[in-house]
């Protein structure tokens, strides 16, 4: 435990002696704060008209439906920041492992009484934490603007634990992909790439069968964390994350067996 | 004598068609300082990692006291220390913290913690970096923190791959010097192309040519052979090697 | 020739192009065709390089290490699909929605439960509908713990029903109740909730409304009329029917309930008495007067002890509402405790429109007479007529104190064996179909009607048709802490990113 402690210490210190995290952090926080603003700004205009010109804009039949605040704030800022977060969580990720291959500090890792897991476990650990840090960072603002108005704090934890899951989601393919990749330009390009492809794979059901178009949808990140942004958290979608990260992290320790393996 | 035993019998390593060792002898005693010489892809980097428990040998057997390092990487990486080329370093830590980190790895925690960094930053005249960002320090700097790090847990058996490459003269004489100050307290596995340092440090020492054995012995009657020298640099095939008497 | 790896980084880039190209387009055009094309082959040429490498290698992946790492790898696939299979078909949820959307309302869980005999929905849908989650969760919800029978069917493949049914479109249920069926068009739990309801409750309460003295019109379908509460009467499990007021001498006997609409014009004295007599022998009244005329209601509630003075609410905190001046449309500030206001907070408001104020004032000490509905306490009457093309609120009269105005009051009166009831509204257009349904205004009526013939069993929250939140959050206080924390946070990461790139460099 002394020495898992230890590793996670440096890799955190690694990670956050980087400008790259605070840049990441930076710009995720910056986003969700004007996404947020501007959505719940545009939500309140369009009530205002509603409430100001015609009352009975508050009656189910005149005021559109998806005028609400899950429909015009939430569900469109999740949308637009779970697509915003495949692009800054590779530049996190890319490091972890194809860094340490570079420089070939991941020789002295491994042959300093450290197992292969407990080197895959501190990684993926530091890393979690970063994106759980990231997302809460990101969240104080939308939290503070949502209490004053009185309304939907479980609903935004829920939406938090969504994008945190698709944050954690995205995070283990890139650390895979880092595992796998010989440089870290190849490892966030494949990051971000097999990220855009399984992100939303609801599309294909005009294009396939209609059994393969559930089984893809099925395993999309989209599909999943859109429960989380309508307020609903699933036990299936979490066990979905779950199961990414553990996959994740097997095939990571696989990586590291073939290397071994093939020299 | 302190220091680990490593034996290798009828060891090979092969990376799919390619052996990049094969069916090597070799006994280092302990507290003995050994040297192991030859060309680009004579086979010396794989020796080592496979002593680390980095790899796993193909066949033969590989032992350090005994213990195998492919069945029980980790009883004998608690054993080891490696110091490797310079860049092998975390540039974005400071000295202090890296060794702390080395230490934390090796199982040091507290006051064993404390104290074998200090000791480490006293051994190798550290101090006035110890605050300084490994990436901003001087090779010479840099590899002396490399070797603190490998000897940090008072290991028995030092492996130090290449550990004066790139340096200038000045810098490949300090860190010769720390390693020579560790000679007799454990055993040391020295790799390089510098004959000199071979000389200067090693009491034994063996030739590996394209992965195989071709000749070892005290290191001055092996590096006395003119044909060995060519060995070691590569211009002479392997059965012309000058066995020692 | 370009390396293994690179080519995996080539083929997954072109195909997340061309694959999001179809994606956008919905047809894989020559952009998609040429991507996925290069990106496969990539894909094809660095699996092969790889393929080629183990085989070459054959004997050290074959490794126990790696054999291991397989094994695990493989074990985990499996277990990781396994338990999601698992906790999908356990259907385990937490609904942190606010306000519980999908926990379903107990006046839809009692609709339900009101239903006899064989109930199914099925739910019509086109494939790729979006929507369709949600009304599933939606359904899967209400009929959980009930043997109901719920399927979904894709429209196209049942184009009988379509014609059967009159589906338009997607996201379409049809709740069946043994022979009985009818069409919701857009499932939300209140739209549910009332199709449950009509196929369940048959009238056995009967509600007479007057009609004749210029009363609000419930034939009228307009925004102006009254239909919506007839019908929202009639969902409830009223008996609706009309009693004119100019020939009414006499409640008929099996009226529970009467309501009186703010008649226009003067009651006649008869009618007014025979509502004395209804409520002396246990009757209910539900009554509704209005600023805008004095009908003769106002002068006989006040003689149950609930005078009204011929005179305007002004409460300065309600905003404009629907082109009305600020102050002349209250929106409820609290609920007074009473079964009527069962669930009713302060953030469940009902709006009014310019309404008329109550003092309560009990006949006998054995009444009861509580206010449910109050301004706020900077309300005041406005007794002088307003001028006209006023543009804003009008001034507070020297002689008016602020104070909190009860605009709703509900009475008892024991009278020997029996009880009469009335529930009196100081306003008549807060139920009209144009604002029946807004806010809790509905619910505030609907749970008056059920005190009143004491059918407190109903007394409840309808679930809303919209379902949704559709409050304003004060964007003042959003762009305070937009400019503050929304804005400060990034500012401070920026710097910190800042001196840890210039620690490093110095360091």
């Amino acid at each position: 435990m002394r020495r898992l402690l230890s590793l996670m210490q440096k890799e955190a210190l690694v990670l956050f002696g980087s400008p790259i995290a605070y840049g990441v952090l930076f710009m995720v926080a910056l986003v969700t704060a004007v996404t947020f603003f501007e959505h719940l700004r545009l939500y309140n205009q369009i009530l205002f008209v509603f409430a100001s010109s015609t009352m009975g804009g508050f009656e189910s039949d005149t005021i559109p439906t998806h005028v609400n605040l899950i429909d015009t704030v939430f569900n469109p800022v999740m949308e637009q920041l779970g697509v915003l977060l495949i692009i800054p969580l590779p530049l996190v990720t890319m490091r972890v492992f194809a860094e340490e291959r570079e420089r070939g500090t991941d020789e002295l890792l491994l042959t300093s009484g450290l197992s292969s897991a407990q080197v895959i476990a501190a990684k993926y650990f530091v890393t979690y934490a970063f994106v759980v840090l990231m997302m809460t960072v990101s969240f104080i603002y939308p939290v503070t603007a949502i209490e004053q108005g009185g309304l939907g704090m479980k609903h935004l934890a829920s939406v938090f634990v969504g994008l945190s899951l698709l944050a954690i989601g995205i995070a283990s393919m890139g650390l895979v992909c880092s595992a796998f990749a010989s440089s870290q330009v190849v490892a966030a390009a494949s990051t971000v790439a097999v990220c855009f492809i399984v992100y939303d794979l609801g599309w294909t059901h005009g294009f396939v069968s209609e059994p393969t178009a559930i089984f893809l949808d099925a395993l999309s990140l989209r599909l999943r964390f859109g429960h989380m942004a309508e307020g609903f958290v699933f036990a299936s979608d979490l066990v979905y994350f779950a199961a990414i990260a553990c996959v994740s992290a097997a095939l990571t320790r696989l990586s590291f067996e073939l290397r071994r393996a093939l020299g | 004598m302190p220091g680990a035993r490593v034996e290798a019998r009828a060891l090979s390593r092969r990376f799919a068609e390619r052996t990049a060792l094969g069916a090597l002898d070799l006994t280092i005693e302990p507290g003995e300082a050994f040297g192991l010489l030859g060309a680009n892809g004579a086979g010396k980097t794989t020796f080592i990692r496979l002593v680390t428990g980095f790899l796993a040998p193909s066949s033969g057997s590989l032992t350090v006291d005994g213990v195998s390092p492919a069945d029980h990487p980790r009883d004998v990486q608690q054993r080891l220390g490696f110091v490797s080329e310079v860049s092998h370093l975390y540039p974005d830590l400071g000295v202090e913290r890296y060794l702390r980190f080395a230490a934390g790895i090796r199982g040091l925690s507290g006051e064993r913690q404390r104290q074998a960094v200090a000791n480490a930053v006293e051994t190798f005249h550290l101090e006035t970096v110890r605050k300084r960002r490994i990436g901003n320090l001087s090779k010479g700097f840099a590899q002396r923190v490399s070797l603190a790090q490998a000897l940090i847990h008072d290991p028995a058996l030092v492996i130090a791959d290449e550990p004066t490459s790139g340096l200038d003269p000045l810098q490949r004489r300090d860190v010769q010097t720390a390693l020579a100050a560790e000679a007799g307290n454990r055993t040391l596995l020295l790799c390089t192309h510098d004959l000199d340092e071979a000389r200067s440090l090693t009491t034994r020492c063996a030739v590996l040519s394209e992965g195989e054995l071709v000749v070892s012995g005290p290191t001055e009657e092996v590096l006395a052979g003119e044909t060995n020298l060519a060995l070691f640099r590569g211009t002479a095939p392997p059965h012309e090697a000058e066995v020692p008497a | 020739m370009i390396g293994k790896q690179e080519a995996y980084a080539l083929g997954f880039v072109t195909c997340a192009f061309g694959l999001g190209s179809i994606q956008l387009q919905g047809e894989a055009q020559a952009f998609a065709v040429v991507h996925i094309v290069v990106g496969v082959a990539a894909l094809l040429y660095a699996i092969a390089r790889d393929v080629q490498r183990l085989r070459s290698a054959r004997r050290d992946v074959l490794s126990r290490p790696v054999l291991r790492a397989f094994g695990v790898l493989l074990l985990t696939l499996v277990a990781g699909i396994g338990l999601e299979r698992l906790a999908a078909s356990s259907a385990l949820r937490f609904d942190l929605t606010f306000e519980g959307e999908f926990h379903v309302a107990p006046a839809t869980r009692e609709a339900l439960a009101e239903l006899e005999g064989a109930v199914s929905m099925t739910l019509y849908r086109d494939p790729g509908d979006p929507r369709i989650r949600r009304t599933r969760m939606l359904l899967e919800e209400i009929t959980r713990g009930r043997e109901i029978r719920l399927t979904t069917r894709v429209i196209e493949d049942a184009p009988e029903d379509e014609d059967r049914y009159g589906i338009g479109s997607s996201n379409s249920v049809v709740v069946h109740h043994d022979q009985d069926w009818l069409l919701v068009e857009r499932p939300t739990e209140g739209a549910l909730f009332e199709a449950f309801a009509r196929l369940g409750r048959k009238g056995d309460r009967v509600l007479y409304f007057s009609t004749g003295s210029g009363e609000g019109d419930i034939q009228e379908g307009g925004d102006t009329g009254f239909s919506g509460l007839a019908v929202g009467f009639q969902t409830e499990g009223f008996d609706v029917r009309v009693l004119p007021s100019p020939v009414m001498s006499e409640i008929p006997s099996d009226a529970d309930l009467v309501v009186v609409l703010a008649p226009e014009r003067n009651m006649r004295r008869d009618a007014l008495a025979a509502l004395t007599a209804y409520v002396e022998r246990g009757g209910s009244v539900l009554a509704f007067i209005d600023p805008a005329s004095e009908s003769g209601l106002e002068g006989w509630l006040g003689d149950f002890g609930l005078s009204s003075p011929a005179a305007l609410v002004v409460d300065p905190v309600s905003d404009p509402v629907d082109g009305e001046i600020r102050g002349l449309s209250p929106i409820v500030f609290n609920y007074g405790s009473h079964p009527v206001t069962t669930g009713l907070e302060r953030n469940r408001n009902s709006v009014f429109r310019r309404a008329r104020a109550f003092q309560l004032r009990k006949p006998t000490p054995e009444d009861r007479l509580d206010a449910l509905v109050f301004t706020s306490p900077y309300a005041w009457l406005e007794h002088a007529p307003l001028p006209p093309g006023l543009r804003d609120l009008p001034e507070r009269p020297a002689s008016e104190r602020p104070r909190y105005l009860h605009l709703a009051a509900a009475a008892r009166y024991p009278r020997g064996e029996h009880e009469g009831r009335i529930v009196a509204f100081g306003d008549r257009d807060f139920v009209s179909n144009r604002y029946l349904r807004a806010l809790y205004n509905l619910d505030l009526v609907m749970n008056a009607a059920h005190w009143a013939v004491a059918w407190t069993d109903r007394v409840t929250l309808r679930p809303k048709s919209a379902g949704l939140i559709q409050f304003p959050v004060p964007i003042q206080n959003s762009m305070k802490a937009f400019y503050g924390v929304g804005l400060l946070i990034p500012e401070i990461l920026l710097i910190a990113g800042a001196v840890a790139w210039f620690r490093q460099r110095r360091a």
